[in-house]
């Protein structure tokens, strides 16, 4: 039994191929303005690292697919489409069984999730109106600063003591950063000022609807270890970060579908 | 902007249109046909004005109409560029965009009170500065016990002799109690019609008067046509119950407290889509209100003090609870969607204590959708849908 899951983010498209409930192969593309395409890009190169294996299996002869993420309705070829909140529920409680709240930071989204002891959704939020707070947000300050994106993490570790960014506004936390910078402000303080502001946003959003530990942390932003520290000081507690914590929205997918099929 | 008003295939929405035309275009002939127009807060009672055969106009309850016809977004933009913020409330902005753009019909008085905001207080203010007509404060009390009533009454009282003096009419008791006897026999029918909707299934959806099952008796308050309204609406929701020719009903939702009237898609794909059925708004909802014709102003003041403003956060939050109980188990309600405000103060405090309380004391869950009752640019339709959705696949 072959199933996938397939997460159409604002930014990339994920796709996660289940044989048997094991993962077999994954993907990450770009989105683009196609969604429906990218999904079976994404499908695609999964499958076809699997041929490279010497498993031949093609987009029509999987058993099931269910799509999610943003443009989840976009994609005609699956079987079903389920919400983020469930994919992401399923998916971070598969790898740890014991959590009871997930936080998921995408590039222009941030949703907290609590759960019952069960694993049942039971209460969530999501950020509606403003991209602070999430991967978009970090993209434009890193393109200021002047360093990649993916060095963010490691670098505001060195940090002395952090910048206060008050503004919870993207564009006005711009020109604090450039400010800051301005002011000779160490890069890597103003970059540890820029996650504690994420933490802070975060923080608020997770005592809305409650918090429980265990406590996961998803998305593409949960590879920035400066951003999981931040939220760690802010809660108190520390956090799961699972591999590959950008597929996790699929690999829910692919759960949910391999349940369908009876398998999971 | 396209018109954004969802119409269904429904005799009561098609009766409920005609009734919200002919109110508002009573006020626009008012001085065509001899008569005096009062601008009037919100939730202030219109059998002030019928009493003394005067049209009452809300300006931000016809905001709310240009809200569903795709046309509030000049009138809140007035305000804006007149130097209201951005943040303030639509409703309010939407009066004094009104106010400014002089296509209301002008008051000749206004009258204003504190709740359900001091913004909607203040713009009152603005309205009779900018149109320099006589304005009378209606000083509205925090609670709805014995003295209030007898407070509220002295302050009705004087505001009708108010009106009766800015236009040399003459008030008259008999009128004045004829008045009331259709403001009783209108809130009876309302109540009538409510209980109608407890029926499982509910008889009726919410999106066939847009979230506003209040409107007759709050604003044609003492009017024939409210009568007939609601009578007409009670006597389709026992037909449709006689013959079983009830829309489907797979959840029985709250809404709280204001339906967006810029925002009623949702309402639409709710009930049609996702047979979720508002079988109550917290707003139109309203206990048996004890009121005797004979005694006009203290039974006005008992409605007007425990009909409306309780639910939109007039007097103790205790009190604002009580009914949140008493809705979610009189409808048998399986989840409430609570819409805050954008920019509303009283709405948005009160999210976490109603929240915390569905959940502890009826384990219902309550989805919090922000956005605007009126002002399109703060509703992103398919953020909220996609809210909507994953609340629905939670309660599976």
């Amino acid at each position: 039994m072959i199933v996938a899951g397939v997460d159409i983010g604002s930014l990339t498209v994920k796709a996660v191929i289940l044989r048997d409930n094991e993962v077999v192969a994954t993907s990450t593309l770009i989105t683009g303005d196609d969604a429906a395409t990218a999904a079976k890009t994404a499908i695609n190169e999964a499958l076809k690292s699997l041929a490279e294996r010497g498993m031949s299996v093609t987009l029509d002869s999987l058993d099931h697919i269910v799509a999610t993420g943003v443009g989840r309705k976009e994609v005609t070829f699956a079987h079903e489409e389920k919400t983020d909140v469930r994919c992401d529920a399923v998916g971070a409680r598969h790898i740890f069984p014991s959590v009871r709240t997930v936080v998921d930071i995408g590039a222009e989204s941030c949703k907290v999730i609590r759960l019952s002891k069960k694993g049942r959704v039971e209460d969530f939020t999501a950020n509606d109106k403003c991209a602070s707070g999430t991967g978009m947000f970090l993209d434009v300050l890193a393109k200021v600063i002047g360093v990649g994106v993916e060095k963010l993490g490691e670098l505001s570790l060195k940090a002395k003591k952090p910048a206060k960014i008050s503004s919870m506004c993207t564009v006005f936390a711009e020109s604090e950063v450039i400010s800051y910078i301005h002011r000779k402000v160490p890069i890597e303080n103003i970059i540890a000022g820029v996650h504690e502001s994420i933490a802070n946003r975060i923080f608020g959003m997770m005592n809305r609807v409650g918090v429980e530990k265990d406590i996961a942390l998803v998305g593409g932003v949960a590879r920035n270890v400066g951003v999981v520290k931040a939220l760690e000081a802010k809660v108190g507690e520390s956090i799961l970060v699972p591999e590959g914590p950008q597929l996790i929205g699929a690999l829910g997918a692919a759960l949910i579908a391999a349940e369908a099929c009876g398998t999971a | 902007m396209a018109a954004a008003i969802p119409q269904i295939d429904s005799v009561v929405q098609k009766r409920y249109m005609e009734l919200v035309a002919n109110f508002f275009k009573s006020a626009f002939d008012a001085r065509n046909v001899g008569k005096k127009v009062v601008w009037m807060a919100y939730f202030l009672p219109s059998e002030l004005c019928y009493t003394l055969d005067a049209v009452p106009f809300y300006p931000e309850i016809y905001g709310g109409v240009c809200a569903r016809m795709g046309i509030v977004l000049k009138y809140i933009e007035a305000a804006e560029s007149f130097g209201y913020p951005r943040e303030l409330c639509s409703a309010t902005k939407s009066a004094a965009g009104l106010a400014l753009s002089g296509e209301a019909p002008p008051p000749d008085a206004v009258l204003s009170t504190q709740p359900v905001c001091d913004g909607g207080m203040k713009v009152h203010e603005f309205v009779a500065v900018r149109y320099k007509c006589p304005h009378f404060f209606i000083d509205m009390p925090y609670s709805t016990d014995a003295r209030a009533v007898e407070y509220l009454k002295g302050e009705l009282e004087e505001a009708l002799k108010f009106l009766a003096e800015s236009f040399g009419a003459e008030l008259s008791e008999e009128r004045l109690k004829e008045v009331m006897e259709l403001s009783k026999r209108a809130e009876e029918l309302h109540l009538e019609v409510n209980e109608l909707r407890r029926k499982k299934p509910s008889p009726l959806l919410s999106i066939e008067l847009f979230g506003q099952y209040f409107f007759p008796c709050s604003f044609l308050g003492g009017t024939q046509a409210a009568v007939d309204f609601y009578a007409f609406v009670a006597e389709e929701a026992r037909r449709r119950l006689r013959e079983g020719d009830v829309p489907e009903e797979k959840y029985r939702i709250l809404w709280s407290p204001l339906v967006p009237q810029s925002f009623l898609s949702i309402l639409q794909w709710l009930e049609l889509e996702y047979k979720a059925k508002i079988v109550m708004e917290m707003v139109g909802y309203a206990p048996k209100i004890e009121m005797d014709a004979a005694e006009p102003l203290e039974s006005l003041a008992r409605k007007t003090l425990e009909a409306r403003f309780p639910s939109l956060g007039n007097g103790p939050g205790v009190f604002n609870l009580d009914r949140y109980r008493k809705v979610v188990k009189d409808y048998d309600i399986d989840a409430v969607i609570y819409f805050a405000h954008w920019g509303c103060r009283t709405i948005c405090s009160a999210v976490k204590m109603v929240k915390d309380m569905l959940r502890e004391e009826f384990d219902i869950p309550m989805l919090v959708l922000d956005g605007d009752i009126f002002d399109p640019r703060n509703n992103p339709v398919e953020q909220a849908r996609a809210r909507v959705e994953e609340f629905f696949e939670m309660l599976e």
